[in-house]
């Protein structure tokens, strides 16, 4: 289970990421009201954005949160999550070459943190977790990538 | 209690060397010298010599000013915030201004530590110290500069050999790069494996893939062409080679003179290609006009696949491709071992160069009947979205692109007819076409991690995906097969992780029962 300060943190996140939409169409939608031109109907544009924001600042990160699930044992970590596509990584401890834990501005404002286990073919991210968890779950793989040895 | 819980922590955290900061500074300042002296050199260049006045002396002062303070305050704080220390054999690192990182590394994966001298390192007596770590596809990170005492003291908390260090004189371009000065050993000429012939060549050099790469180049090419050139008229040539001008004849040219380049590129690339075998490398030696010598350890190769050109498959000849991992001097990558051979001679190829991946199975697991709706509806709505494009860029004309639906849905059968997969003695052979028939063959202890994945779609129908990513380059290489029966793609998928997890409930079908394999 992540924190469930995360939510919060995904969901300014995807606010952030939906101004992207929202800032050509208010423009769109200005330009045609001051050159008086298929106004009011280029309004219309302004749902687009708004069922964006709907979807992924009120829908979609809840399920995401719930569904997200990652396990730690001697052997591998185990990380299940998505929504339209549920993916289950397996990563054997054999394989990991470090383990870093990462905060961003926001991440530290929340007291949050995010796992990565990197191996040679890249790296995997348990996002969001409360940084004394993080660091223990760093530790734990850290120590544990230390021992496996059938490489 | 293991043991590592009751040794004394070994260090405090440590910072890099003072001198740091100015090997720093200079780094990020080397950036920021662009951007701050463009508006100068602006007005230099708008003004002339006018341009020497007092508010342009201002911009230049001012614009040196930040610049100094911006690279000096930044290898300030990269300096104060970065600490590194040993503990429980662990490597610990702490750094980043706004993002915080804080990274360990297990001993046991640091395979060894390069001491690397540059320049400025050597005006302060420091030494920058680069850990590898094992089949990593980049090395793992380096400190910046410390000293030759801490670097050694760091060289033993970590109990690492003599041998494991090595010292490598650079100038502070390369330290940017991460480049390894090559160390090219003389290897003795080996009898080849297999050369390429030359009827091969031209064979291979007429049925390579390389025509989708080629075809929007000359297409693009010839439309510059036309608006740069209007004096050479393409229809005219058309019209004399074809006879007569039509968007056929166009057509026609256009595949015909990219079939020339990729014809001409294939011999470029591979004229002359041998491979030989010396002790644990093999060496490939290739080109027409610029020859090429590649060396691959044989154990950097992660996995093997064996591709099935679109115009080869019909004739039984394949291409044998090699992933890789590595760094520096041996970069990983996705390189050919053999651009053109016999389908049958395959096995036997594999069997002489990289004996690990010696497997073509005779049969495969296949993913349900049920699949082959999806296979094809995958394809066809392709199919659909391209003729879309086709027909608002190109209308009336552009409705003929519906007539290749037919086209993409016997695509889409294909790929579900050649969809599949083989499990034995710790190998995982992975079947699947995109365009060509691709057979990737990995051995499970190069399984750097595996996904099984399932769609809402294919929850309704009980499918799931399976896709396992073995290093090579930088980001790895990734070979998946889709709409597997769920709980096959479940057991696929446990059979590449070592133990089972409470998230895995699932038994190990029949084919998956170890056959006296490790782990």
């Amino acid at each position: 289970m992540l924190d469930p300060r995360a939510l919060r943190v995904w969901r300014i996140g995807a606010a952030l990421g939906t101004l992207f939409i929202w800032i050509p169409a208010i423009i769109v939608v200005t330009v045609t009201y001051m050159a008086d031109w298929i106004w009011p109907w280029a309004a219309l544009i302004l749902l687009f954005p708004l069922l964006i924001t709907v979807l992924q600042v009120l829908i979609l990160p809840p399920i995401e949160w719930r569904r997200w699930r990652y396990e730690v044992s001697e052997r591998e970590v185990d990380m299940k999550r998505g929504v339209f596509v549920v993916t289950r990584t397996l990563v054997p401890m054999s394989r990991v070459q470090h383990v870093d834990t990462q905060q961003g501005p926001l991440l530290r404002y929340y007291g949050l943190s995010a796992v990565t286990i990197t191996t040679a073919g890249g790296g995997h991210e348990i996002p969001g977790l409360s940084e004394d968890v993080a660091s223990e779950v760093r530790d734990r793989i850290a120590s544990l990538a230390g021992v496996a040895d059938d490489v | 209690m293991p043991l590592w819980l009751v040794l004394p922590t070994m260090s405090e955290p440590q910072r890099l060397h003072p001198a740091a900061i100015i090997i720093l500074a200079l780094r990020v300042g080397r950036q920021l010298v662009l951007p701050l002296a463009a508006p100068v050199v602006f007005s230099l260049i708008s003004q002339g010599l006018d341009a020497l006045t007092l508010g342009f002396l201002v911009l230049a002062i001012s614009a040196l000013t930040l610049l100094i303070i911006l690279s000096a305050g930044w290898g300030f704080l990269y300096w104060q915030r970065y600490t590194f220390q040993v503990v429980d054999n662990e490597l610990h690192l702490n750094q980043g201004i706004i993002f915080r990182k804080q990274r360990t590394i297990p001993r046991e994966r640091i395979q060894a530590i390069d001491f690397v001298e540059g320049v400025l390192h050597r005006v302060f007596g420091l030494v920058a110290v680069r850990v590898q770590t094992a089949g990593g596809s980049e090395p793992g990170f380096s400190l910046i500069g410390i000293s030759r005492a801490d670097a050694d003291a760091l060289r033993q908390e970590l109990e690492l050999r003599p041998s494991q260090v090595q010292e490598v004189a650079a100038t502070d371009a390369d330290l940017d790069s991460e480049e390894v000065p090559e160390t090219t050993s003389a290897e003795p000429a080996a009898e080849p494996i297999r050369a390429i012939s030359t009827r091969q060549l031209l064979i291979a050099a007429a049925t390579s893939g390389g025509i989708g790469i080629a075809l929007p180049i000359i297409a693009s090419g010839m439309s510059v062409l036309n608006n740069m050139m209007p004096e050479i008229d393409l229809f005219d040539l058309a019209t004399r080679l074809f006879g007569g001008v039509s968007w056929w004849s166009i057509a026609l040219f256009v595949l015909l003179a990219a079939w020339i380049l990729s014809f001409a590129g294939t011999i470029l690339a591979h004229a002359g290609f041998t491979i030989r075998r010396s002790d644990d490398n093999l060496l490939i030696e290739r080109g027409l006009i610029e020859k090429r010598r590649a060396t691959v350890p044989l154990n950097r190769i992660q996995a093997i696949r064996v591709i099935d050109g679109v115009l080869r498959q019909p004739f039984g000849y394949a291409m044998v491709k090699v992933e890789s991992a590595g760094y520096g001097d041996s970069a990983g990558e996705s390189s050919v071992l053999f651009p053109f051979i016999r389908k049958s001679e395959v096995d036997q190829f594999l069997e002489r160069t990289v004996p690990e991946f010696a497997w073509m199975p005779a049969s495969y697991e296949k993913p349900p009947r049920r699949a082959i709706r999806r296979y094809i509806t995958r394809k066809v709505l392709l199919g659909l979205g391209l003729s879309a494009i086709a027909i608002a860029l190109l209308y009336p004309l552009g409705l003929w692109a519906l007539a290749t639906l037919p086209l993409f849905a016997a695509h889409g059968y294909l790929c579900y007819r050649d969809a599949g997969w083989a499990v034995s003695n710790g190998t995982l052979v992975m079947r699947y076409r995109s365009l060509a028939r691709s057979t990737a063959i990995i051995p499970k202890r190069r399984i750097q991690s595996s996904d099984v994945s399932q769609s809402i779609l294919q929850r309704r129908a009980s499918l799931g995906n399976i896709s396992a990513t073995v290093a090579s380059g930088v980001s790895g290489a990734t070979f998946s097969v889709i709409h597997l029966e769920k709980g096959v793609a479940d057991q696929l998928f446990a059979w590449t992780g070592r133990g089972r997890t409470s998230l895995d409930r699932s038994r190990l079908p029949r084919q998956l029962k170890p056959r006296g394999e490790a782990g």
